[in-house]
C-alpha cells in the first residue's frame, strides 16, 4: 500500500489519480502514526517552503518521516522539504537528502522555471530506469537543490540543478511526474518497483 | 507550446462564434476521450473552458470536467466563470495546474491580486480579450459585452509585477472565425514585454499561422476549432511549431 502524506497544503488529487492510472489505490493519510503501516510513501507539495515545513513540524511528521525505513519520495516542494535546508523562507528542512535548496539563478530566462525540459542522467539508479536523452518532464519551480552526490538526474535552466535525488530510502523529483505524460508514468512506475 | 483547447457546454464539446451562445456548434466527441487523444498526440498542455460556468457561475460543470480530466497525464489550465477564491481552490484541488482568470482580472484587480498572493502566481493564466480601438487595445469583459477602464498593457504590467508569466490574449474580432490570428496584437504584446509567455488564441486556421506566431515570440498557441474541424492535427501543429 502507498501512502500520500497530506500536510494540508498540497494538491493531493493529481498525484492520487496518477497512481490510480498505474492500477494502485493510494491512501491519503493525515496523521503521522499511520505512516509506518505503509510500504511506500509520497510527500507531495505545492506552496511556500516555510509554511509547509511548519505544518510538517507542528503535526509531528518530522519524527515519523525520520523513522520511516521504506521508500519515501518527495515531489516538487516535497522533494525540497527532504533536503537539509532551503533559501525559501530560510528554514531548516527534514535533512534526509544531503544538500541545500537555493533560488534558481535563471539569468535572462523567465522565472519560475515552468514547462517541459530535458533531463540528464548522472547516476544509474532504480529510479532512472528507462530514461533516455530525449525525455522531457514538466517543471514548475523557482527554487532547486544544488547538484551534489545525491543527484541522480540533473536539469538545466539558467544553471544546472537536481531533478531527481536519492539517499538511502529517501528520494525526490523536482518536476511533476504526475503531469509528465509517458515519461512521468515511467518514473512513477520506477518508484513503485524500487527495492531497497 | 501547442495547447489544444476544448470548450464545454451542456456537458458537450462546443464552439461558439465570437463568443455568442446562440451560435453554439456541438461536436460528437466524448470529452475525456478527446483530451486523451490530444495527450497521446504529444500535446504538452491542454486548455479547457467551462462555458456553462462562464454564463452562470452556479452551473459549473465540475463533475463532468473532473471525470474527464482524471485520466490526464499532462498539465491543464481551466477557465470559465472563476469568480471567487473558492472557485480557484476547487479547480486546483480537482487537479488543474492553472486557472484562467478572465473578466475578474479586468474588473476586480485587487481581488485577483489576493488570490495570486494566496495560491501562487504560477497557478494563474490571465486572459485578456481585447478590441482594437483608436486608443489601442481595449480589454473587454462580461462575455465580451462591456469595455474595461484599463488598457491592455496597464493590466499586463499589473499582473507581471505580481509574478504572473502566462497571458492568454484574444482579439475578439478574430475568435472562432478561422480568418487568421491577430498578428498585430501578438507583435505588440511581445514588443511590450519579451519575458511573458503569451498564449495566442483565436483565428488560427493554418500551419502557416502557427509558424508566424512562433516567430513573433509567443509562448504558446491555443488551438480549438482548427483541430476539431480537422484543418490539421496536433502532430502536424507540433512539428510546425518546433521547426518554425
Amino acid at each position: 500500500m502507498i501512502a500520500i502524506i497530506n500536510t494540508g497544503c498540497a494538491n493531493i488529487n493529481s498525484v492520487r489519480f496518477a497512481f490510480e492510472r498505474l492500477g494502485k489505490n493510494p491512501e491519503v493519510i493525515t496523521s503521522p502514526e499511520q505512516l509506518k503501516g505503509f510500504e511506500r510513501a509520497i510527500l507531495p507539495g505545492v506552496g511556500h517552503a516555510s509554511v509547509a515545513m511548519k505544518r510538517l513540524k507542528d503535526a509531528g511528521w518530522q519524527q515519523a518521516i525520520d523513522e520511516y525505513q521504506r521508500p519515501l519520495m518527495g515531489i516538487c516542494l516535497g522533494m525540497q522539504l527532504l533536503c537539509d535546508s532551503t533559501e525559501e523562507g530560510n528554514v531548516d528542512c527534514l535533512g534526509k537528502i544531503p544538500g541545500v535548496v537555493k533560488h534558481l539563478e535563471v539569468g535572462t530566462l523567465t522565472s519560475p522555471h515552468m514547462g517541459w525540459n530535458d533531463l540528464s542522467v548522472l547516476k544509474e539508479h532504480a529510479l532512472t530506469k528507462g530514461l533516455s536523452a530525449q525525455d522531457q518532464v514538466y517543471f514548475v519551480h523557482s527554487f532547486a537543490h544544488t547538484v551534489n552526490d545525491a543527484t541522480l538526474v540533473s536539469g538545466e535552466y539558467g544553471q544546472a540543478f537536481s531533478a531527481i535525488v536519492a539517499k538511502d530510502n529517501y528520494a525526490g523529483m523536482q518536476f511533476h511526474p504526475e503531469r509528465s505524460a509517458k515519461v512521468g508514468t515511467r518514473l512513477l512506475q520506477n518508484f513503485l518497483d524500487w527495492q531497497l | 507550446m501547442i495547447i489544444p483547447a476544448l470548450d464545454v457546454l451542456q456537458n458537450q464539446i462546443v464552439r461558439l462564434y465570437q463568443g455568442k451562445y446562440d451560435t453554439a456548434q456541438f461536436y460528437p466527441f466524448e470529452l475525456g476521450a478527446r483530451l486523451q487523444d490530444y495527450e497521446n498526440s504529444g500535446a504538452g498542455k491542454l486548455h479547457l473552458v467551462d462555458l456553462e460556468g462562464a454564463r452562470d457561475p452556479n452551473k459549473k460543470q465540475w463533475q463532468h470536467i473532473q471525470a474527464a480530466t482524471k485520466a490526464l497525464n499532462v498539465p491543464y489550465q481551466v477557465g470559465g466563470g472563476i469568480r471567487s477564491e473558492q472557485d480557484v481552490a476547487d479547480w486546483l484541488e480537482a487537479g488543474a495546474n492553472q486557472v484562467v482568470i478572465g473578466s475578474m482580472a479586468v474588473e476586480k484587480r485587487e481581488q485577483v491580486k489576493a488570490w495570486i498572493e494566496k495560491f501562487g502566481s504560477e497557478h494563474f493564466v490571465i486572459a485578456l480579450d481585447v478590441n482594437k480601438t483608436d486608443n489601442g487595445w481595449a480589454p473587454a469583459t462580461h462575455g465580451w459585452l462591456s469595455e474595461s477602464e484599463f488598457g491592455l498593457f496597464e493590466l499586463v504590467d499589473f499582473y507581471v509585477a505580481l509574478g504572473v508569466v502566462d497571458f492568454l490574449c484574444t482579439d475578439i474580432s478574430k475568435d472562432g472565425t478561422m480568418t487568421g490570428p491577430s498578428f498585430a496584437l501578438y507583435e505588440d504584446l511581445t514588443n511590450h514585454n519579451s519575458e511573458i509567455k503569451v498564449q495566442a488564441s483565436g483565428g488560427v486556421s493554418s500551419l502557416d499561422d502557427i509558424a508566424k506566431l512562433k516567430k513573433l515570440g509567443v509562448g504558446g498557441v491555443i488551438l480549438g476549432k482548427s483541430l476539431l474541424d480537422g484543418a490539421f492535427n496536433v502532430e502536424e501543429a507540433l512539428a510546425c511549431y518546433q521547426n518554425a
